[in-house]
């Protein structure tokens, strides 16, 4: 009747396009930059993109159902770990684990690699031999890696570094990547040098190369690539089938992305906002996966102002999408994981650990001390 | 008549009359949810007709039928029996009715609607005219090739 001839408006004010806007995906927010000048303005503007995070960060994903988190911290001079399983909304339900059988004797130095997948972590320990175990704390079950390889030399010396735990689902299997180099033995004590437990060998490197163990065939194979190495003790990731990880080289840092199914790898060079060669020193970074999308908190070392962004798309620098600046936040040191909706774990220069809840800005402490700086936060579901 | 006034108090009903006339009787509570209505009862107290010229009865109703039914299920359901036009027109009057639960539903059912679109299917949405001259979108283009992949053809 009378409805055809009324013509409501259709404009939609701007407050609510922001609001339809900011609830985008970052790669349809890239993609409508060329839509008109206005909306490439707005996706630089950090209120827009500060919103884009908030709902970035609350949005559903069922893989974080029935999750805890494993924390691992270090005791006393030796660096002695213990393991707690954290629950609850406030992760106030704690449960001491206890050490898998190959790590009774000697539990000092362990790491995590990565986070769980389906019930299993691994832990490595770096030293004389090196020790991989793949341990199942709700099923009380573990598998050691075995550490000789026939792909080693005679008469040579390794230094294994671990790089990645994860699944293959194409070939159902369980597989661990690490780089090797091998030195000639060296038996003259005066050209050792210890460090923090490893040995560091003067004598000449005769081999360095890539290897991947398979839990299927229960053996190392060697791999023909030639990929970043990990920088130091930074965290790795495991996500769809692929390990990521912070890598170096020739003096410039990637995330490293190596496909467990084929072999193959790609590497994502860092966001262009945030260089080492600034005036502000040198920057520390840290790969986290939020929201199943891989991130770098970068801040400026002793600066607590902490700069989140989330990446678009492996392999595309372009593709950093700044999403959060936090800070100065008071008080606290380096993040040590992440748990769901995207908290942030920190260890707080009290030695209290405390997360920072992104919607929020607000940190919040959660009740436990972490002794040294080797503490680690990972998401654990069964 | 002690009486009467007293039903009528304890279960009050309120007409809304949309832009093409159209009449909903609903109870003081529903209607409370539109905070501009609210606002309007605080200013006039005896008001029993209360004109929405901005929303159409077809709206309106849809407006009403959320209210009383809004809850998890409803909500992830709610929007996907209407087209664009309607989304937009529905938060429209969300917005001036001012209704923020239903605001928040309809932007994010608008957003989901447009992600995986071109930057030409969003202008149409929303009614723009590209000021870019070609060298510019082509540059942006360019610079975003990784985010044209897997657009939905419009």
């Amino acid at each position: 009747m009378a409805s055809k001839d009324i013509k409501v408006s259709n404009h939609i004010p701007n407050d609510l396009a922001f609001s339809i806007l900011s609830k985008l995906p970052i790669v349809s927010i890239k993609r409508f930059s060329c839509v008109h000048k206005s909306w490439a303005l707005l996706f630089q503007n950090p209120n827009f993109l500060s919103a884009v995070g908030k709902n970035f960060i609350s949005q559903y994903n069922s893989f974080y159902d029935d999750t805890c988190l494993m924390l691992k911290r270090t005791q006393g001079y030796d660096n002695r770990c213990v393991f707690d399983m954290l629950s609850g909304e406030r992760f106030e339900n704690r449960v001491r684990l206890d050490l898998p059988l190959p790590f009774q004797d000697d539990d000092t130095c362990i790491q995590i690699l990565g986070s769980s997948i389906n019930g299993i972590i691994c832990l490595y320990q770096e030293g004389d031999h090196s020790k991989i175990v793949l341990w199942k704390p709700t099923a009380k079950e573990f598998t050691i890696i075995p550490s000789d390889n026939v792909n080693y030399l005679p008469y040579s010396t390794t230094l294994t570094k671990t790089h990645g735990f994860g699944y293959d689902s194409v070939s159902d299997d369980y597989k661990v990547i690490r780089h090797a180099t091998l030195f000639e033995r060296d038996t003259d004590s005066r050209s050792r040098n210890y460090l923090e437990g490893y040995r560091l060998y003067i004598s000449k490197s005769v081999g360095k190369f890539w290897e991947i163990y398979s839990m299927r065939s229960n053996s190392w194979r060697k791999l023909d690539i030639d990929m970043p190495l990990r920088i130091n003790e930074s965290v790795v990731v495991y996500m769809n089938g692929m390990c990521h990880w912070w890598g170096i080289k020739v003096g410039k840092e990637y995330v490293v992305s190596f496909d467990l199914s084929n072999d193959v790898f790609l590497t994502t060079p860092t966001p262009l906002d945030m260089c080492d060669n600034s005036n502000l020193g040198m920057v520390e970074r840290h790969l986290v996966v939020l929201n199943m999308s891989i991130s770098l908190i970068s801040n400026y070392a002793m600066n607590t102002t902490f700069h989140i962004s989330v990446l678009g798309q492996l392999g595309v620098r372009e593709s950093w999408t700044k999403l959060f600046i936090v800070g100065p936040l008071l008080g606290v040191e380096h993040p040590i994981g992440v748990g769901k909706r995207g908290n942030i774990f920190f260890r707080k220069e009290n030695y209290k650990l405390a997360y920072l809840d992104l919607s929020t800005e607000i940190i919040e402490e959660i009740g436990i001390q972490g002794e040294s700086h080797f503490c680690q936060i990972v998401i654990y579901k069964s | 008549m002690a009486e009467e006034k007293s039903q009528a108090s304890s279960s009050k009903m309120l007409t809304l009359k949309a832009s093409d006339g159209v009449l909903f009787e609903v109870e003081l509570n529903i209607a409370k949810e539109m905070k501009t209505v609210q606002a309007y009862i605080d200013d006039c107290e005896d008001i029993e007709t209360i004109p929405i010229p901005n929303v159409l009865g077809k709206h309106l109703a849809i407006v009403i039928e959320y209210i009383k039914k809004t809850n998890e299920e409803y909500d992830a359901e709610f929007e996907k029996q209407w087209n664009m036009d309607d989304l937009q027109l529905l938060l429209l009057a969300a917005n001036y009715l001012n209704i923020s639960g239903l605001q928040e539903c309809l932007c994010k059912a608008i957003a989901k609607r447009i992600e995986n679109k071109s930057p030409e299917y969003v202008r149409k949405v929303f009614n723009i005219e590209n000021d870019h001259s070609p060298e510019e979108e082509a540059k942006l283009r360019k610079e975003y090739k990784w985010a044209f992949e897997g657009v939905d053809k419009d």
